[in-house]
């Protein structure tokens, strides 16, 4: 297992390992500085920065990873939800993830995907793709306070 | 093996190793003949190997399988020169039980026997090709300096896999998933004969769990074990040797068992053995953007057939259609309908068998 194996070979404490995963990990210790993939696809394009690109590479990948794991587990997908900040205000990571999917059915696009508004929901997919490509905006204020209204009249 | 093709002549041999901690396997071959041994690596293991080969004089040639050399050992099958031995040297610390072992038995053969060739197997060789968006884990860069890394693993197979795709089943895809089945099921994703995955990482314990090892796991399970008293070798032992299947069951159990799935009991098993290698079929076939072959590998492919029709199955809906299990044997490997989008090849495969094709293939280039 990799933790034991960095803390055997470089006699480094278990709490501090602990703390460089959690912490200092992730797109953060990949890049060297910045967590915020806002900030990473802005070096990369703007400044070619050598490690923004492979923070953003190693991101774009497992996401494709996890897709197609599901898109499997699933019996093949229906439609495929881009939500919350990043899905929803990032139309780069969109493209690049619908890259060379034509293999399940996935087909963006383009230019509605870079029109695509942050206010609404939106269809972005190709009118040729099997599967509709959807834009949510996620309201989980709204969620929780219309849950909680449901609660309290089911209640009364 | 037929002995056509081996310029050996009868009365010698080549001997193969492959440590496999606390045993050291071996395996001679005379005469295309492949007769596999095995004794515990102590002190007295070069007695047994000597008894088994009868005399050092009719030996012809050595190989070694190095099961992890890092980012030193970049070829799969090369001489060993004493250059490349310090090479070995430098990658003890990556895999300490089995890369000791090769060392040593390299080192005992080549003071013993030092005019004859020496040769090395590297199983993670192949993968030194690998993106680095793959090779790398998402920790700080420095750790990746020092060689934290994902270097893969069972090289040769899925190195041996493509090309027996290739050449003797004259298939032209440029997308094949590589799928070994066995006690250390893995699976490579191979584009143009370029490894662009595998689901082996810095140690094979990464991945799909196998008879004995968790496969991925939370790394945080370590820290929760670890403060609750657990040493750091005790976890190791815990995940690495009482984990996986035979963990889940709280019996021996290997991949034959779950294979024949004779019992009810190893259902449980079975059914996470299918789920993880079809969430990483599904996983790789994305990043190949699509999949042109599906290549089974085993060393028990006619006890596998049953799992791979499963898994098969569950693979349809991407235009894959398959004969009857029955339809298959070692001359005709393919599974796949003459309509499947997908070719599906059972290959029986053997290790000893691609080393020792490996092997005369470098001693007849000449050395």
């Amino acid at each position: 297992m990799l933790a034991i194996y960095i803390m055997a070979a470089f006699s480094c404490r278990s709490s501090d390992l602990e703390d460089m995963l959690n912490k200092k990990s992730g797109m953060l210790g990949v890049s060297g500085f910045s967590s915020d993939i806002r900030d990473i696809t802005q070096r990369m394009l703007n400044d070619k920065e050598e490690q923004a690109q492979l923070a953003f590479d190693m991101y774009i990948h497992r996401l494709k990873k996890y897709i197609g794991s599901y898109t499997i587990i699933l019996n093949g997908i229906d439609a495929l939800v881009f939500t919350d900040d990043i899905g929803v205000h990032n139309c780069f990571v969109r493209e690049k993830i619908c890259e060379d999917m034509a293999w399940c059915g996935l087909k963006l696009d383009l230019t509605l995907n870079r029109q695509a508004r942050h206010d609404r929901a939106s269809l972005v997919s190709a009118k040729d793709s099997k599967i509709e490509i959807l834009i949510i905006p996620s309201q989980e204020e709204r969620s929780i306070c219309l849950e909680g209204i449901h609660l309290l009249r089911k209640n009364k | 093996m037929s002995g056509r093709n081996t310029f050996i002549t009868e009365e010698q041999m080549i001997l193969l190793f492959d440590p496999d901690q606390p045993f050291l396997r071996w395996c001679k071959a005379e005469d295309g003949i492949l007769s596999e041994n095995r004794c515990p690596f102590g002190p007295r293991w070069a007695d047994a190997v000597i008894m088994d080969a009868g005399s050092t004089d009719r030996i012809h040639a050595i190989g070694y399988m190095l099961h992890n050399g890092g980012r030193d050992i970049t070829t799969s099958v090369t001489i060993l020169s004493q250059e490349l031995l310090t090479r070995v040297e430098r990658c003890v610390w990556l895999l300490p039980e089995h890369n000791d072992i090769t060392l040593k038995i390299a080192h005992y053969w080549i003071d013993t026997l030092p005019d004859i060739p020496h040769i090395l197997f590297c199983n993670t060789a192949f993968f030194t090709d690998l993106p680095t968006k793959v090779s790398t884990y998402a920790v700080p860069y420095e750790l990746c300096r020092k060689g934290i890394r994902r270097y893969g693993g069972y090289g040769l197979i899925h190195q041996w896999a493509w090309k027996k795709t290739q050449s003797s089943l004259n298939d032209q895809s440029r997308k094949l998933l590589s799928i070994y089945l066995g006690n250390h099921t893995n699976i490579a994703a191979i584009r143009n004969g370029m490894p662009l995955e595998t689901t082996l990482g810095f140690s094979s314990l990464e991945g799909i769990p196998s008879s004995n090892g968790c496969g991925d796991i939370d790394a945080t399970i370590i820290f929760q074990l670890h403060s609750a008293g657990m040493s750091l070798e005790e976890i190791n032992r815990l995940l690495s040797k009482e984990s996986g299947f035979t963990g889940l069951l709280g019996k021996k159990c290997s991949f034959l068992d779950i294979a024949r799935n004779s019992d009810s009991d190893k259902t449980a098993a079975r059914d996470i053995l299918c789920y993880t290698i079809l969430k990483y079929a599904g996983a790789f076939i994305s990043i190949l953007g699509g999949v042109d072959s599906i290549a089974f590998l085993s060393t028990h492919i006619r006890e596998s057939l049953n799992l791979i029709s499963d898994i098969c199955h569950r693979l349809e809906f991407l235009g894959l259609k398959c004969n009857a299990i029955q339809d298959v044997n070692e001359d005709s490997p393919l599974l796949s309908t003459t309509d499947s989008r997908v070719a599906v090849y059972c290959m029986q495969c053997n290790q000893w068998k691609v080393m020792l094709e490996e092997a005369e293939r470098l001693l007849k280039r000449g050395v």
